[in-house]
């Protein structure tokens, strides 16, 4: 008899957290191999609702961890393989950072999946898009949940993969293809470093579990610079970072709903989930802290003004991701991993939110991706422009939206930082914010409030279906930062799974000394250094894109007549891609000198045929001694014999 | 007894066996021959220091590779019979079959 309780038992948390990997397991594996033979609508229902059970269930994790005061679960779901006494393991680790970070991927799948059930209405390979979409989320869930670093690789190496499927999803696209390549290949430079990372860490903690390796690697001092460095470097390239950042601009090939849900929201910020799992490694090597926080700055900075002068909406994006992935690796370098997480989560929304409008934008106009292309759209589409607007509003960080809250407090604890950078990188992030809200809003008064031109056709609205997660997500860019602020600040919301030493805890300082309530905090931020240069940064695009038009040509006139080396410098993105082709084309060079000098001449030519060479020549040489003569012989024999003969006699020896 | 004599006597006859051998390129029968002079002139050796010795095992020695040839001077002989049966000739370089 199945009583009740047995019931209930068997939803328990690690067979929750198993469930949450094997539902989009399922759903991708379902969709991908059946694909062909489901309808459409059926196609959604099974995409859709596996997700929306994992939302469920990270729901209940929430749940469990906020209100039911759930201790952290640490627990082995199988073991792999053993090695010796090593047991490489799959196991869940649930503690409040991985709840969260899973709430907000689920959310943001389901929004995004919502959305494209309209968005890709029109699609050939519907199928393939929504098995690929559940394939990234399931190794994104693999990636979150992970408790060891094995585990982690794996989700990591998935993700990419996803990304990579996606980025080429239209196969027959060229340029698809090569931004695949490309963003794999950079992939993998990163993968490279943060593989040798984590096997210097089991060279020295003899583990790769989270737990144990956090407890043994502080003591040593020696190699935790080193490792550091080489973690960060896969994160550089997963979060974008400068100069492994080449390949996300180039990501935008994806379908836009695979660019906001991987590209924007979840995907790249695995970096940073990654840096701020890893923070009681992270906060014993200063050093990298100080490489972390310049890097994170001089990105978010750098990549910043790229947005401005960039005209396709969609890469206009990318850039403005980066530059938040900056805002938020520099804020991991300054030890407020907490605020880092909470702009990660703020972001993860409104970024979402804005490359959902973009879709929506483009299906609107045709697919025209060019902003100066596009004609004036605010009549057209009040819906997207309004949710496009709060979504900007938030990204650029104005008072009282979720960005600020998020933006206010890393630039607060960057500016308390006691590293040598944090100087240079304040500076950095407070010019990043001015850009941000300039970008920006060049990318709404350039849409949406040009001077109205031609008449246009049929730009209409988008269906319900595209514009109301538009709609949930606007709603949520507006809130989550007054939500989530006062948990942030308390470590409520993080708790005992983000380790600070005592004298790098920003966020404290900042809680004891600076913070006087949300009011006060959100009016204070309009004569704030930040807020001062998010409204003199909007002012200015006010004034370049709407007051005086012709000042922007004239302007641009200007730089191309007169510093055109300035003009090509960020016109061809900091000449980043030429460095690297000219790294490619070293790496050729050599390694042609190497096929052609050394393997095919020299070893191939000259070793290994030679020596067959030699042989057959010596060979062909002896054989003539072998005539089959008698006479011959004889004769060899004799001279043989009268040599010995003569050595006797004249005692040669 | 002049030793030399007989000693150079021995030794040009081996010669003139060998000679035979690396002139002769044609007659197998020639080749035979010459061998056989070849163990002549070895026999000749033996007697000639059986004699200074007085030791009789040179002589001894002597009967048996007189033997020995003449068995295998029978079963060669026969071989070239057999050989010009099929052949029909006996120059060695017809005979080099083996060789390429």
């Amino acid at each position: 008899m199945i009583h009740i309780n047995n019931i209930l038992s068997f939803f328990n948390l690690h067979n929750m957290c198993i469930a949450m990997l094997l539902l989009p397991l399922s759903s991708a594996l379902i969709i991908g191999f059946f694909g062909k033979y489901l309808k459409r609508p059926i196609i959604a229902i099974i995409s859709i609702s596996c997700i929306a059970i994992t939302m469920v269930i990270a729901s209940y994790f929430l749940w469990e961890f906020f209100i039911g005061n759930s201790q952290n679960i640490n627990t082995t779901w199988y073991v792999w393989g053993t090695s010796g006494n090593i047991q490489f393991k799959f196991g869940f680790l649930l503690d409040k950072l991985s709840v969260v970070m899973l709430t907000m991927v689920a959310a943001i799948s389901l929004v995004v999946n919502i959305y494209s059930i309209g968005y890709m209405q029109t699609e050939h390979n519907y199928a393939k898009f929504f098995s690929y979409v559940a394939f990234f989320i399931f190794a994104m869930y693999l990636l979150v949940i992970a408790n060891n670093f094995l585990q982690l690789f794996v989700g990591w190496e998935l993700v990419g993969l996803a990304s990579y499927l996606l980025i080429g999803f239209w196969f027959n696209k060229n340029s698809a293809n090569q931004a695949a390549l490309k963003a794999f290949l950079i992939n993998r430079i990163g993968d490279a470093g943060l593989l040798i990372g984590i096997a210097a860490i089991f060279s020295i903690c003899n583990s790769l579990d989270y737990i144990t390796v956090f407890k043994i690697l502080p003591q040593n001092t020696q190699f935790i610079n080193l490792i550091c460095i080489l973690l960060f470097i896969g994160i550089m390239a997963k979060s974008a970072q400068i100069p492994l950042h080449v390949w996300l601009p180039d990501a935008m090939e994806a379908p836009t709903p695979a660019s906001a849900l991987i590209h924007s929201a979840t995907m790249v910020t695995a970096g940073v989930f990654l840096l701020a799992r890893l923070s009681p490694v992270f906060e014993y090597s200063e050093y990298c802290l100080n490489i972390i926080l310049l890097i994170g700055a001089l990105t978010a900075c750098l990549m910043g003004i790229l947005a401005t002068i960039e005209n396709d909406i969609k890469r206009i994006i990318a850039y403005s991701t980066i530059s938040q992935l900056g805002i938020m690796v520099a804020a991991m370098g300054a030890s407020a991993y907490v605020a880092g997480m909470f702009h990660l989560i703020t972001h993860a929304f409104f970024k979402a939110l804005l490359f959902l409008g973009a879709g929506s934008i483009m299906l609107a106009v045709n697919q025209i991706q060019n902003i100066h292309n596009m004609p004036q759209l605010k009549k057209y589409l009040p819906i997207t422009y309004w949710c496009m607007l709060i979504g900007v509003l938030a990204m650029c960080g104005f008072p009282g939206f979720s960005g600020f809250f998020s933006k206010d407090l890393i630039l607060n604890s960057v500016a308390l930082s006691g590293l040598p950078f944090a100087k240079k990188a304040y500076y950095l992030l407070l010019l990043s914010m001015f850009i941000t809200a300039f970008y920006s809003f060049r990318l709404i008064f350039t849409v949406f409030h040009k001077p109205e031109g031609h008449k246009p056709e049929k730009h209409i609205e988008s269906s319900r279906i595209i514009t109301n997660p538009l709609i949930i997500l606007s709603g949520l860019a507006v809130i989550l930062g007054v939500v989530l602020i006062y948990p942030v600040l308390n470590n409520k919301l993080f708790g005992e799974s983000i380790f600070v030493l005592p004298t790098h805890n920003v966020i404290k300082e900042y809680v004891n000394h600076d913070f006087s309530g949300v009011i006060k905090m959100v009016l204070y931020g309009f004569i704030s250094n930040s807020g001062l240069c998010v409204i003199f940064g909007i002012i200015s695009a006010f004034v370049l894109y709407i007051k005086k038009p012709h000042l922007a040509k004239i302007l641009n006139q200007i730089m191309q007549n007169d510093f055109l080396f300035v003009y090509n410098f960020f016109k061809r993105q900091y000449f980043f891609n030429e460095i690297n082709q000219l790294i490619i084309g070293t790496t050729q060079f050599v390694s042609r000198f190497f096929t052609n000098i050394i393997e095919r001449l020299l070893i191939e030519r000259l070793l290994i045929n030679n020596v067959t060479q030699v042989v057959v020549v010596f060979s062909k040489t002896i054989q003539k001694l072998q005539t089959g003569y008698l006479y011959h012989y004889l004769f060899l024999m004799l001279t043989g014999v009268l040599i010995i003969i003569s050595c006797l006699l004249f005692n040669i020896y | 007894m002049n030793l030399s004599v007989y000693l150079i006597f021995n030794a040009v006859l081996f010669c003139v066996a060998i000679l035979g051998v690396l002139i002769n390129r044609k007659n197998l029968i020639f080749l035979i021959m010459c061998i056989e002079l070849m163990l002549l002139a070895v026999n000749s050796n033996f007697i000639t220091y059986a004699r200074l010795w007085n030791d009789i095992n040179g002589q001894v020695i002597v009967f048996f590779i007189l033997a020995v040839s003449a068995a295998e001077m029978a079963v060669g002989l026969a071989i070239l019979i057999k050989l010009f049966k099929t052949k029909a000739s006996i120059d060695i370089m017809d005979l080099s079959v083996l060789k390429n």
